[in-house]
């Protein structure tokens, strides 16, 4: 991997030790991956004893914590022990809820002021916080694309929850004991992805992916490894500390060409594409997806079907250049590449596309 | 049937009303207050007492928000209004708010700079001062707590002026600006409660009254007037527009500050005839913590919330004190003036992130609380885990619930909000509601949303402000 | 105040302080009176309801009528009722009985 621009950038040495929350998940296990090669300690938050077992057994190096990121109790046992001057990478969020709407807020804001308080309070060198597109809305335009400089605009209860995230963890470092960096991410894609994504492929695969208007509508989307060399970077970059940096892909991409590429590279992995290239959808049934979204979360319910497809029809896209800038982070894989690398570990891990 | 007339009749005596009075009587005006509720002596009741409530209160304390859960709140029904029930804390509004507010609802005259001016002259009229020497031991703990975890937390000033002795005396309306009003030549009639407003056109000629004469004889009236300012705060000003006649963007987008409360037992003697001064800001703009009256009564009903039998903590219930977590919240409320109805139906929903926020709130002040060295916490959530350490703490996540928390606030604010944006406000940046030249709003409901703090400072500035701009305009 | 109303403050004073029981039941009264009138109304129709169904317990027997402590235990059983408005209907008497009880009981402040 060539990160051409990282040398320009000043940079501290990276902590000894670690804690990481939402270690299980889909970025959270691409991150512990990359980490346990490099620091003596990964302390690792994971909420279930089923969700421990394969990240206790990456490396001796790292420790499992099992609990709920929302109690002050467990994230004291997750801090206890590791000293000061760790480094904490707070990505546990939950983005599809369960039972209510109401999770969003519980653990994305509750979760993110219990890390921050106790980051605080055990020393911690730097706090990586994961964000998301979503405080940001949708673009207004579709030629628009947003920068660090964009207002806030939140969509529906999970943009709600990650904006007040963002108030509280750029209140900690405004507050001055402790520096906090934020990484928006946008739709992300890669290894370790959850069972919901291999729909995604399959969909596509048989043709059946909706494609809503005329799909020039544009997302960034980031690759799973970008997206943790962007938080390793934010990590030590001197001039990251009380910023937030949009990291993603290098460009955003046009829906219809993420669809196209997906299929390219299904095929170039062997999987046989069927259907049309496109289902074509007209923008309206998008709105009254959206619509109805809105309605249903209004009563605390979430439908994940509706809540993606409501958001396809719109651009959401971002510009790295202040990531490229300031953290010296360089996405090193593309569309292609990096949804071949996903397509393969479904395969390996037996999932059916 | 007595018909008076006046130049200005101001409805209400609380915070907005006896601002509003005393500036206008100081400027020359001739000003008349009509109070609903009695002229109580100061002194005469024991500070939140239930014989207080009987007095001062509408509804003895009793009121309710009606929505999924119902929310209790309290306000003042007598002369000088909540200012005579309240802790008397005094806060700023603070810049961030107004500044936001300004935007959305293009109000004038709303940047930090001016409002700044007009809190220094309401400060110039009142007392405000932080407690002589050392904290009561309910606010210590608060400190106590805050300072172990690092957690941002402040003494709150009240409006209290301070003997030599230290003796406190709370600088209510009846005490300070009212009686300031009276000397100017304003005339203050109480049990006088304005049943509508007489309109003519674009103007209001007056208002239609029943009074209550002490011996017990009733009197209806109608007082004359060239200007009106309705001042009976976020649930009686828009109930009253709305019985006249006048709906526009009156008596929705009502917002407060709904508070939950934890019962905590502490290995020592709290104090209980005072209100804890210390709030806990860490977690502000969403989230502010402090405490609550915590007498006997107020102790028994804290406790009795979890639904648990109490005797045992209630025999110790000198070591007992109540706190609480009130939100800044999404939600809204209507007020809604029925006819036929004496008091406004009001409503409140609370959103998910709201719930959430009240959990999370709930969650804080225990840590705090148990930081403070407290060995018992009983949160005011039916069903709710007793808690006496931090592991046990986190099932208070899901025990907060719409079906089983016990909620209140003593903060309306915003039902007839003020500025220059007519889609969302029903009077003008300086309360004069909009479609009338001489009928002016000058209380909480022109705030136009919940400010995350105890609103009085706020209402009284922008009263300042609104007569200011009156008197100038003639 | 209403019959069952009267018996509900009944149940839930715990004192046996007659003096005391007196207050807490003139101070409720007074509060209901005084109370917004659809609040007081809809507390009036579920205690017209509620009042029907104890009579039909104490009629066949599931409730004896001098039973104090059954009376109470029945009506904070409601109080985790799924319903809203009985749950609802429990805490507001009940709030007004503790708070009043305590506070009409000697050394308030303390």
């Amino acid at each position: 991997m060539t990160e051409p621009r990282a040398a320009d950038v000043p940079t501290s040495t990276p902590a000894a030790a670690v804690v990481v929350t939402g270690a299980s998940g889909w970025l959270g296990q691409n991150l512990v991956r990359t980490l346990v090669g490099q620091r003596d300690r990964v302390r690792c938050l994971v909420p279930t004893d089923d969700a421990a077992a394969p990240v206790s057994l990456l490396s001796p190096s790292v420790e499992v914590v099992v609990g709920d990121v929302r109690d002050p109790a467990t994230v004291d046992r997750l801090f206890d022990g590791v000293g000061t001057d760790a480094a904490v990478f707070h990505a546990a969020a939950v983005i599809h809820p369960v039972r209510s709407t109401r999770e969003f807020f519980d653990v994305n804001v509750g979760g993110t002021q219990n890390m921050v308080d106790r980051a605080r309070r055990n020393g911690a060198a730097r706090f990586v916080h994961v964000s998301s597109n979503s405080p940001f809305g949708i673009n207004p335009t579709p030629e628009h694309t947003f920068t660090e400089d964009s207002p806030y605009n939140p969509y529906l209860g999970y943009g709600q929850s990650k904006y007040e995230a963002e108030q509280i963890v750029q209140k900690a470092n405004d507050r001055g004991d402790l520096a906090t960096v934020m990484v928006r991410a946008p739709w992300f894609y890669g290894p370790f992805q959850p069972p919901r994504q291999s729909q995604f492929f399959r969909t596509i695969r048989r043709g059946r992916f909706p494609l809503v208007g005329d799909g020039t509508q544009r997302r960034s989307m980031a690759y799973t490894d970008n997206l943790v060399q962007g938080l390793l970077r934010a990590e030590v970059a001197d001039k990251a500390p009380g910023n937030a940096y949009w990291v993603a892909d290098a460009r955003p991409y046009e829906l219809r060409e993420i669809l196209a590429t997906v299929r390219r590279a299904l095929e170039a992995e062997g999987l046989p594409t069927s259907g049309p290239d496109t289902l074509r959808l007209p923008r309206l049934a998008a709105r009254a997806a959206e619509r109805v979204d809105a309605l249903v979360q209004k009563r605390g319910r979430y439908l994940q079907p509706l809540h993606v497809l409501g958001e396809l029809n719109h651009t959401i896209a971002c510009d790295i250049s202040r990531a490229r800038d300031e953290l010296g982070y360089e996405p090193a894989v593309a569309l292609e590449e990096g949804m071949r690398n996903s397509i393969r570990w479904c395969l390996e891990h037996g999932e059916q596309l | 049937m007595a018909d008076l007339s006046t130049d200005v009749l101001v409805v209400g005596s609380g915070a907005g009303g006896a601002f509003t009075a005393a500036a206008l009587a100081e400027a020359g005006r001739a000003v008349m207050v009509l109070e609903e509720g009695p002229q109580v002596d100061p002194d005469a009741h024991e500070p939140f007492s239930l014989a207080e409530m009987v007095a001062k209160y509408r509804h003895h304390g009793a009121g309710a928000a009606i929505g999924n859960p119902f929310i209790a709140y309290a306000e003042g029904r007598c002369v000088g209004g909540s200012t005579e029930i309240n802790s008397g804390l005094y806060h700023r509004l603070p810049d961030h708010l107004a500044a936001e507010w300004q935007v959305r609802y293009a109000i004038d005259e709303f940047a930090a700079p001016a409002l700044a001016a007009y809190a220094d002259r309401v400060e110039a009229h009142l007392d405000v001062n932080t407690v002589p020497g050392a904290p009561p031991a309910s606010s210590a703990a608060l400190e106590r707590g805050a300072t172990k975890l690092g957690w941002r937390n402040v003494e709150f000033p009240r409006v209290f002026s301070y003997d030599a002795q230290g003796r406190g005396t709370k600088q209510t309306m009846s005490r300070t600006m009212l009686p300031r009003a009276l000397a100017s030549g304003a005339t203050l009639v109480p049990d006088c409660r304005v049943l509508g407003l007489v309109r003519r056109g674009d103007r209001v000629v007056g208002a239609r009254c029943r009074r209550t004469h002490p011996g017990g004889g009733v009197e209806r009236m109608t007082v004359h007037a060239e200007h009106v300012f309705v001042c009976g705060g976020a649930v009686h000003s828009p109930a009253l527009l709305q019985r006249s006649g006048i709906w526009r963007n009156i008596g929705n987008g009502l917002k407060m500050h709904p508070t939950i409360k934890v019962a905590a037992r502490f290995p020592h003697p709290v104090d209980h005839g005072d209100v804890p001064m210390h709030r806990v800001t860490e977690f502000s703009p969403f989230i502010a913590i402090g405490g609550s009256a915590s007498r006997k009564g107020q102790v028994a009903l804290a406790l009795a919330d979890t639904g648990a039998p109490y005797d045992e903590a209630m025999a110790d219930w000198e070591n007992i004190s109540t706190y609480y977590a009130a939100i800044r919240s999404e939600g809204s409320g209507r007020v809604l003036a029925v006819r036929g109805l004496r008091a406004p139906v009001v409503t409140y929903s609370l959103t998910d992130a709201d719930l959430s926020r009240l959990a999370r709130g709930l969650m804080h002040l225990g840590e705090l609380l148990l930081a403070a060295g407290a060995t018992e916490l009983h949160p005011s959530v039916f069903g709710g885990r007793v808690v006496r350490r931090l592991d046990e703490i986190g099932s208070w996540w899901d025990q907060v619930t719409r079906q089983h928390s016990s909620l209140m606030t003593v903060h309306l604010t915003s039902s007839i909000r003020m500025g220059e944006n007519r889609a969302l406000t029903g009077a003008d940046s300086y309360g004069r509601v909009w479609g009338y030249r001489n009928l002016r709003v000058n209380d909480a409901s022109l705030i136009p949303d919940a400010p995350g703090v105890n609103p009085q400072a706020a209402i009284m500035a922008i009263a300042t402000r609104n007569c200011d701009q009156f008197l100038t305009e003639g | 105040m209403l019959w069952f109303e009267r018996e509900v403050v009944g149940a839930l004073t715990g004192s046996t302080d007659q003096p005391l029981r007196s207050s807490v039941e003139a101070f409720v009264d007074g509060t209901l009176r005084d109370w917004p009138e659809h609040l007081r109304l809809g507390v009036a129709g579920e205690s017209v309801l509620l009042g029907a169904y104890v009579a039909v317990l104490r009629r066949t027997g599931r409730l004896a009528p001098g039973d104090r402590e059954g009376l109470a235990r029945l009506i904070e059983g409601w109080e985790s009722s799924p319903v809203g408005l009985l749950r609802s209907y429990v805490r507001a008497m009940k709030s007004l009985v503790v708070m009043a009880e305590h506070e009409f009981a000697p050394e308030a402040v303390g």
